[in-house]
């Protein structure tokens, strides 16, 4: 008698006919097919309950029950204006394509200095997803939901031997129009040989503004390729965000990924990374704040399959007030893979009665020769240190709020962009006093 | 589940006068194979139980019967046939063992031999129909006086049920709760042997206990059943096991071991498990699957678990502490070794509930061959547990490219006075290290051994003496042919 670990939501197969005749691209015959066999899966599979070992943090029970319904189109320029000069980065200057509830939105996004054919998006070509969708990555419940219902996303392909100096922008934004409602993009970077890029991607939205968005990001370094790549979250305090991400890293490539976890009432954040070459180096920074009823879960999974390949992560969490946190990783280090260096560091603080603080890294080692560590402490502020700060004249929220920067500063060191890091260590700084 | 007709009239020719009490000489005879209920009331009617013990048995059958194999573990095994498995064998007569040494396997004796354990010993472990008269007796005789002496309650799970059924209805299930797990609950069903012990208030137990010395059961049962009670301010030391390798052809061992500390009163629990851990194939070997937990209820009080595992195919254990009484702490020792085919999972839960509550988990696996090691444990800090302190350290030792060394902790953390730290390394023994060892004069293979225990002393020094040493030279043996 097996206990039922799955959850089932039929409203979300109901949606799907019903929208069928409208998605993107209903007039290709392959896509069309792809969706309804990746809803077949997803109905297959449903919605994970809370005994399922990689959703052991975050009870999605409620999205069994809850309708998130398709979005109609709305009039949203003047709120999605709003919104877009709050999360668009000016000192950076560069350029920016903006999503508005799940779509592109070309009237807020700016070409300007970027070349457009580096670029191409799923709601005007969907067939140049084809082989991206084809060969997903992943095989969780959701994946197969974004590939059944997916809206849009974009494709950026940087050319062999190419240098994108620019940091682009990619502000995901979400108006008061998507209450109730849930929209799946689907992104995809492709860096080829020795090309460099930089990406910033940010989530932005309304407090009491019930949605779900789901975005798969599927990032592909070719040799010697370099990336940075940087998610931001600082949505409404009622969202559920989940982002999945899936690296594919081959022979001397470097990425550096960093999150920063801010809003939303649920967060998930996947990053599941493949080593295809040798000699990579991949390094995953992350930060979490969570307040009042919000939870952030962090799920990594790194697997070393090649030998001489480098992989760090760091991961800082604070907890205030009923806020919640949970951090997965595991690096499986395969037989083949000798020399490998994997780090994994978790530090996380409590700040409060009520606050929840998880952790769970995992080591699988199949080779001998290989240096494998990981770390991880969940404690409270050091009482010595916020009686110094206090005895020379700061009040209690600045003192701590100036331990919480110190604290959640150490992600963002080292990050190769100033401008960036100076606006997370004040969002980190600022966090305390705001809600 | 219904009673096939057959099974009836296997367990009514095997009883004899079954209905009506049994009268049948017990000393050669088995149940048939398989389990319902009838083979439950068979047991507990073979071990003259009083009625509500039974009663409780069939409960926890019929809860048995609704779970589900856990499969989370990360060890392989083929699917065990629970109805392919005699749960009760009396214990077995001298005629059936092998007449003499010559008749032992002789891989076994060269063991023997190496950890240094006299013949007379050899061959009552090897089971060889040996005459009574062993040195063990008389002193187990004057250890169980002197025991008796001190008002410590020492005896088989049985007589507990008999002899104290008070102590025994209060404290069965109280720390392992029937349905806790599959093992949990098919042991309670099921179980046939083992030790019940009561440290009554104040006194300190004057020796290590072990079940070496209550030689009227010698034979570990497969389901065996421990329950130890340190009542306020006592203290006692409890070994298990033995460093010797041991026969036994029950395939599945499934052991409960609770664990109960009141006021002041701390326990010592040891143990060396050594069970036959299947040829260099992989062929054959015992599966381990062992619930162990101990509970901290009193204030201040400690529990403390250290652990060297070095046999069994498969090894499932958690021994872990509830640490409900305020001050009180948990600890957890292990060195965990697997070589050839052998797969263990093993860890420890710590849960942190009354205040000022500590933990210190140390474990250190070591895997060759193509084995695999698997540490998996626990620290949960509840709401009200404030100042819990936690220390984790796991070490994974590889020797050979083709063995795994996993580390899967987990630490859920819901109070901010907390202060929880887990560390784990995983690393070869290096090239450098041998060279200097036998650059010195060392053969290989001590090489290894001393580079090993060097690794495992955190743990090994926390072994009570009389298992410490010999517990090192098995460290050795148990690596044999894993270099080189």
């Amino acid at each position: 008698m097996a206990k039922k670990l799955y959850l089932e939501n039929t409203a979300l197969k109901a949606r799907f006919e019903a929208e069928k005749s409208s998605f993107t691209g209903s007039d290709l015959a392959w896509l069309n097919n792809l969706r309804t066999e990746a809803m077949a899966q997803f109905m297959a599979v449903g919605i994970p309950g809370p005994k399922v070992e990689e959703w052991k943090y975050t009870n999605l029970t409620f999205l069994a029950n809850e309708n998130f319904t398709a979005l109609t189109k709305s009039d949203h320029k003047k709120e999605a204006k709003i919104y877009f000069d709050k999360a668009y980065i000016k000192e950076i200057h560069g350029p920016a394509v903006v999503f508005v509830n799940g779509y592109l939105d070309r009237t807020l996004s700016i070409f300007e200095g970027l070349d457009e054919e580096y670029f191409s998006f799923f709601s005007e070509q969907p067939q140049n997803f084809k082989n991206l969708l084809e060969n997903t990555l992943g095989s969780t419940s959701f994946n197969h939901l974004n590939r059944a219902l997916v809206t849009d996303g974009y494709r950026l392909v940087i050319p062999e031997n190419t240098v994108l100096d620019d940091i682009i922008q990619i502000i995901h934004i979400a108006t008061s129009a998507a209450h109730m409602k849930s929209f799946y993009t689907r992104t995809a970077i492709e860096a080829g040989k020795n090309a460099q890029g930089q990406i910033m991607e940010s989530f932005i939205g309304p407090d009491h503004v019930r949605y779900w968005n789901h975005m798969i990001s599927d990032l592909t370094l070719a040799e010697g390729a370099e990336m940075s790549y940087v998610q931001y979250q600082e949505q409404g305090l009622q969202a559920i965000h989940m982002t999945e991400l899936h690296t594919v890293v081959s022979d001397a490539a470097n990425l550096k990924y960093l999150t920063f976890q801010l809003g939303a009432e649920l967060s998930r954040t996947e990053l599941i990374h493949n080593f295809v070459g040798e000699r990579a180096d991949i390094e995953l920074r992350g930060a979490y704040l969570a307040q009042s009823q919000q939870s952030h879960d962090i799920f990594t999974r790194i697997n070393h399959d090649k030998p001489n390949c480098d992989s760090n992560q760091f991961f800082r969490g604070v907890l205030n007030g009923g806020g919640k946190s949970a951090f997965q990783g595991k690096v499986v280090v395969g037989r083949d893979a000798q020399k490998t260096n994997a780090n994994q560091s978790n530090k996380n603080l409590l700040l409060d009665r009520k606050a929840e603080a998880n952790a769970k890294p995992e080591l699988l080692i199949y080779a001998d020769d290989v240096k494998c560590s990981h770390g991880a402490t969940i404690g409270e502020l050091d009482i010595d240190q916020l009686f110094y700060l206090r005895a020379r004249g700061l009040d209690e929220t600045s003192a701590k709020g100036l331990l919480v920067e110190a604290f959640i500063s150490e992600v963002f060191e080292g990050w190769n962009n100033e401008i960036l890091r100076q606006k997370f260590r004040d969002k980190a700084a600022n966090w305390l006093k705001k809600r | 589940m219904a009673v096939t007709e057959k099974t009836q009239q296997t367990v009514d020719e095997a009883v004899g006068d079954y209905k009506y009490g049994f009268i049948t000489d017990i000393a050669t005879e088995r149940a048939p194979k398989g389990l319902n209920e009838d083979i439950i009331k068979f047991i507990s009617a073979k071990k003259n139980e009083p009625e509500w013990l039974l009663d409780w048995r069939l409960a926890a059958y019929t809860k048995w019967l609704k779970m589900e194999e856990p499969t989370w573990a990360m060890v392989d095994y083929p699917k065990i046939d629970f109805q392919d498995i005699y749960y009760y064998s009396a214990p077995k007569s001298a005629e059936d063992g092998p007449k003499s040494l010559d008749e032992v396997d002789p891989e076994l004796l060269r063991t023997y031999e190496k950890l240094g354990i006299s013949l007379k010993e050899q061959e009552l472990l090897a089971g060889v129909a040996v005459d009574i008269v062993f040195d063990s007796v008389s002193v187990a005789t004057t250890f169980r006086k002197k025991l008796k002496e001190a008002g410590i309650v020492f005896c088989s799970i049985s007589e507990a049920a008999h002899d104290y059924p008070d102590l025994m209805k209060k404290y069965l299930g109280s720390v392992v709760p029937v349905a806790d797990n599959f093992y949990s609950a098919l042991n309670s069903a099921v179980f046939t042997d083992g030790t019940f012990v009561y440290i009554p208030k104040g006194v300190r137990c004057p020796m290590e206990l072990s079940t070496y010395f209550r030689i009227n059961e010698a034979n570990t049962g497969q389901f065996e059943r421990t329950i130890i009670i340190a009542d306020e301010g006592s203290y006692v030391s409890y070994l298990e096991g033995c460093t010797a390798p041991q026969r036994d052809e029950n395939q599945l061992h499934a052991a409960v071991v609770e664990l109960v500390t009141h006021d002041d009163a701390e326990i010592k629990y040891s143990t060396v498990q050594n069970w036959y851990p299947g040829d260099k194939n992989g062929k054959g070997g015992i599966y381990n699957f062992v619930t162990k937990r101990g509970a901290c209820r009193g204030k201040n009080s400690k529990i403390s678990w250290t652990q060297v595992e070095t046999g069994s195919a498969v090894t499932w254990k958690y021994p872990s502490c509830l640490l409900i009484g305020d001050n009180s702490v948990g600890e957890f020792y292990s060195v965990a070794i697997t070589n050839n085919y052998q797969q263990a999972d093993t860890g420890t839960k710590m849960v942190h509930i009354g205040e000022n509550t500590s933990s210190t988990i140390i474990s250190k696996g070591i895997s060759a061959g193509k084995s695999s090691a698997t540490y998996r444990g626990l620290v949960k800090v509840m709401a009200g547990a404030e100042n819990a302190r936690n220390y984790t350290q796991c070490d994974s030792l590889l020797i050979g490219d083709k063995c795994g060394a996993h580390t899967v902790p987990y630490l859920e953390i819901k109070n901010p006075t907390a202060k929880v730290e887990h560390e784990a390394t995983t690393s070869k023994i290096s090239d450098e290290q041998l060279f200097y060892c036998q650059q010195r004069g060392l053969d290989i293979e001590d090489s290894v051994t001393l580079i090993v225990n060097g690794f495992c002393k955190d743990v090994m020094q926390h072994l009570p003496m009389e298992f410490a040493v010999e517990a090192q030279k098995l460290l050795g043996i148990s690596l044999e042919g894993s270099v080189g």
